[in-house]
């Protein structure tokens, strides 16, 4: 009687032991994406308003209606004065300039305003200009050449494999390469597209091209076995079912399976685009990180995409760059959250149809 | 304005990047010329495009002077090209501004980070583990310094100038630690951990001062004038080369804005040690005979 009761207390004590050890980790976990998260915004957010200055610096010198009309043109202070009037970093201003800057406080001709420049200027090397624009751009030429490249191959490959390929040595041995493929480094991406797309083809150097063409190799392999797991899932009686009705296997494929599995193939799909765009270190190799400050007009001409404009900003000196750097970050986050949105969308929608 | 026309491309040391880019944005705005990519992926490997092709890059931005083998090779490319000096650039012993400075000297330098010194006649492996084993006025908290990896010109800078290194390379024991080219993460560094040194270059020491304070270099602190005039030890010139044959006026626009008073104002202010005067005005004179007939 005795040995069973401390039995029982002892395995009473490991269960709690282990709901312990995992609320703890958990709770580690979330320290630190808080910690993370907390220190960008913390960063970040000023990198949306910025610094201006009144033009209406002499009201005895303007026309005497100058003081009805309301709105005076606001021009961007430099980052030197952006930073003091934050955050009072008074270091590269001299005595007479703080002076002004006090002067301009007292008469209401200094004010923090939304940084509209932020988004809408392209990449510059004064931080109270640079924009994520031409960035931006540049993200979606690229997401859209790596989507139009690994979405028809990726998607082809999987269904090819999965329901025509004869079950042999061969397509064993492809499938084998394939998993691990979607699990090489991306950084050996760069190198491939390095080779093939620049030095082989000789295609343009910084372009949205030849990165979304790396993106796409990048991307295949992971969509091929996103697509595979999704078309494993539709249940075998169902195609049955329709081959006895008479369909012919590509009918079974359109009619039946593909439509069954397109939820998880899209979600794959979009989620390995997701990680597409917030790649930086193939794109680095192929040298997409020249300095370009205006957006790109076509495919071929120079471009450089988000993550690779945050890369460089974070190696500039100027200290307005590190609140643009965190701000640019949150930008990203906020782009790979709509997409992980969009997503679990598409997969609620067609979990419903069916 | 003009029609849509090919940018120019400038590539090489990451050292003149901030720079090169700069003007750049200051060439678009005054010619309407599209606004140049340039490029930063080091000076031997932009030495290396350049000299690569006639279509190549239009220019390298260096921080050291082209060697003999590498102007044979650009010259057997049949690629013609002028240099032109833009300035000095400073290596700077940084800390935070909350720790006690202190003074050093190239030999007290050498024997911190030499991977081996000399001790009376013969190079023995570093022996020194605090500050106050090399010289008694110098702290007492063990030697712990953050600079440019072996990749980097820096590096070679730091070497080059040191005096009496037994061989060329900085120790490996941890007390000097490399970190990547990335200047921003070493002064991140210095701000959090104690009794932490760390070398960057000018600009970047320039930019900080509200929160980091520069070691004097043999009783010298590095600033704009003491780095023109060469008594800061520590510094570097850096360099533009533009292709000649084929010339744009493009290109001649590009290397006249970069050469101009107004500049040396702007580029200043992001830490490039300008020029003497004399020499600021035979390079002028030089840039505005570059022909520019297309």
């Amino acid at each position: 009687m005795m040995a069973s009761l401390s039995s029982l207390r002892k395995r009473r004590l490991k269960e709690r032991c282990f709901r312990w050890a995992g609320l703890l980790s958990v709770l580690l976990a979330l320290l630190f994406l808080g910690g993370i998260l907390g220190n960008i915004i913390y960063k970040g957010v000023p990198a949306f308003f910025r610094t201006e200055i009144s033009s209406k610096l002499y009201p005895n010198l303007l026309n005497s209606h100058a003081r009805y009309t309301a709105d005076s043109l606001w021009i961007v202070a430099s980052d030197d004065v952006d930073m003091y009037y934050k955050k009072g970093y008074a270091d590269r201003l001299s005595p007479p300039q703080i002076q002004e800057i006090k002067t301009l406080k007292e008469g209401g001709q200094i004010r923090l305003a939304f940084n509209g420049g932020f988004f809408s200027h392209s990449d510059s090397r004064e931080p109270e200009l640079a924009g994520i624009w031409g960035g931006l751009v540049g993200s979606c030429l690229t997401l859209l050449i790596t989507f139009m490249t690994a979405f028809p191959l990726g998607v082809g490959t999987a269904l090819y494999l999965e329901e025509f390929a004869p079950k042999n040595q061969l397509t064993h041995w492809i499938e084998a390469n394939i998993n691990n493929l979607a699990a090489v480094p991306s950084i050996l991406f760069g190198l491939l597209g390095l080779v093939l797309f620049i030095h082989f083809l000789g295609l343009p150097r910084p372009s949205a091209l030849v990165g979304g063409l790396t993106l796409g190799l990048m991307s295949l392999p992971v969509i091929v076995v996103a697509t595979r797991s999704a078309l494993l899932s539709v249940p075998q009686t169902l195609k049955e079912a329709a081959l006895g009705l008479g369909a012919t296997p590509l009918q079974v494929l359109f009619h039946h399976v593909v439509p069954t599995a397109l939820p998880g193939i899209m979600t794959g799909v979009i989620l390995s685009l997701a990680r597409a765009l917030g790649e930086t270190a193939p794109l680095l190799i192929i040298g997409m990180v020249a300095f370009i400050a205006t957006p790109p007009a076509h495919f071929l001409s120079p471009a450089t995409v988000l993550p690779v404009q945050i890369f460089n900003w974070s190696r500039s000196s100027e200290m307005g760059f590190i609140e643009n750097t965190s701000g640019a970050i949150l930008v990203l986050l906020l782009l790979l959250a709509l997409l992980n949105g969009v997503a679990v969308l598409i997969r609620r929608r067609f979990e419903a149809l069916k | 304005m003009t029609a849509e026309r090919e940018p120019l491309r400038i590539v090489g040391s990451s050292a003149v990047f901030p720079f090169a880019a700069t003007v750049a944005e200051h060439f678009h705005y005054k010619t309407y010329d599209p606004t140049p990519l340039v490029e930063a992926i080091g000076t031997g490997a932009g030495i290396k495009l350049f000299c690569s092709s006639r279509q190549g890059p239009d220019g390298a931005m260096t921080s050291r002077p082209f060697t003999e083998g590498e102007k044979k090779k650009c010259e057997a490319q049949g690629i013609s090209f002028e240099e032109f000096k833009l300035g000095q650039d400073g290596l700077v012993f940084i800390q935070d501004k909350k720790e006690a400075p202190f003074g050093l000297t190239l030999s007290d330098i050498n024997k911190a980070l030499g991977e081996k010194v000399l001790e009376e006649t013969v190079c023995v492996p570093n022996p020194y583990k605090t500050w106050n084993v090399i010289k008694a006025v110098l702290p007492a908290y063990s030697i712990r310094v953050l600079g440019p990896a072996p990749t980097s010109g820096t590096y070679d800078v730091l070497t080059e100038k040191i005096e009496g290194l037994c061989g060329s390379s900085l120790r490996r024991d941890g007390a000097y630690i490399e970190a990547p080219a990335n200047e921003n993460l070493i002064i991140q560094k210095v701000l959090n951990a104690v009794h932490t040194v760390g070398i960057v270059t000018f600009s970047f020491y320039d930019q900080n001062k509200e929160r980091l304070q520069a070691l004097p270099i043999e009783g010298v602190l590095p600033s704009f004038s003491s780095i023109q005039k060469g008594v800061y030890p520590l510094s570097r010139p850096l360099y533009l080369y533009i292709k000649t044959k084929d010339m744009t006026p493009s290109r001649a626009a590009y290397v006249r804005e970069f050469v101009s008073a107004d500049a040396m104002t702007y580029l200043a202010e992001k830490g490039l040690i300008p020029l003497s005067l004399e020499e600021q005005q035979a390079i002028q004179s030089r840039a505005q005979q570059l022909e520019d007939v297309p």
